[in-house]
């Protein structure tokens, strides 16, 4: 696939507005189609990681070509910061362990000393969403159409517009 | 294919020896780079290299187009194939731009854009064989770098 830069910038956008409607936590980039990723390309798609973390979503590029890869070592581009993973089996395995390791702690309360806190710029409200893995057909896979919003436990400050939320 | 026709007559150039050897781009826009690196890609195919290289060619001539793109406005890529007793390829490019100004900090790393470019000359003197740029302010730039098959 010839990804052209106008098509970085719009994955981008499509991606943090994606994630901002549906709550996803889990987001996989997967960059198997790609032909080359010079600066340009893995400095977006290493910042499309950066950013979706900033929004509490785990991301993990996956599908990296061998060939590729060298170039960008040799190249010394790194896509630091952004989990990577061989393809999108192993990708969405990270992402189900993490999910769980999560939810572990939440049950075992570990979340519950930021409860009550209040005062936050988006108020406290920490939500569970399920992540189905569901499959979109451009390469990144963010979307769930399962999403499930646990908890939503407000401060002193009105809470949050759905599909926002913050978490640790 | 198999049509006794006169070579180029048709809308696809027929196989004419040496079609492979030379190839220039214009690079006025971002389509133009996808274009460019494909071109490398398509030559260094031809050249009979392997994946890894072709993958690092076609790297190396998205960042240089992209450096017109985003530097000059418009300018060139051009390949050529080398013929010696190692096969080679020729990237060559070239803008009448702004030119480069701390060349010597960008090749050494220590200069950085605000779009993070620079990297891309640096890596590209990094994975080609030889590398030469001739820039001077309001001169433009001509880049050329080549890798010879392995």
């Amino acid at each position: 696939m010839a990804l052209s830069d106008r098509l970085v910038t719009q994955l981008m956008d499509d991606v943090t507005a994606s994630i901002d409607r549906t709550g996803a936590r889990g987001l996989v980039i997967d960059v198997s189609g790609i032909d080359v990723m010079d600066s340009y390309i893995s400095r977006t798609i290493r910042d499309i990681g950066l950013v979706a973390r900033l929004m509490g979503v785990t991301a993990v590029i996956c599908g990296l070509d061998p060939a590729i890869a060298m170039t960008l070592v040799e190249m010394d581009m790194d896509i630091k910061g952004v989990h990577t993973e061989l393809n999108l089996e192993s990708a969405l395995a990270l992402l189900e362990r993490k999910q769980r390791e999560e939810d572990r702690a939440v049950s075992r309360g570990v979340w519950s000393e930021y409860a009550g806190e209040g005062g936050g710029s988006a108020g406290r409200a920490s939500e569970l969403h399920e992540r189905d893995g569901g499959a979109g057909d451009d390469g990144v896979r963010g979307d769930p159409p399962g999403t499930e919003t646990l908890l939503a436990h407000g401060g002193r400050r009105p809470a949050p517009r759905p599909g926002t939320r913050t978490r640790r | 294919m198999g049509h006794a026709g006169s070579p180029g007559s048709g809308g696809r150039p027929a196989a004419v020896p040496g079609a492979a050897e030379r190839a220039a781009i214009p690079i006025r826009g971002e389509v133009d780079i996808v274009e460019a690196r494909q071109a490398a890609r398509a030559m260094c195919e031809r050249l009979g290299f392997s994946v890894a290289i072709q993958t690092r060619v076609a790297t190396v001539v998205s960042e240089l187009a992209r450096n017109i793109v985003h530097y000059a406005g418009d300018g060139e890529v051009r390949l050529a194939a080398l013929r010696g007793s190692r096969p080679g390829i020729e990237v060559v490019a070239e803008d009448r731009g702004p030119g480069i100004p701390h060349l010597d900090a960008v090749l050494r790393g220590e200069h950085r854009s605000t779009r993070g470019m620079g990297m891309g000359l640096r890596g590209t003197r990094n994975v080609m064989d030889e590398f030469d740029v001739q820039t001077g302010a309001g001169e433009g730039t001509r880049v050329t770098a080549r890798l010879f098959g392995r």
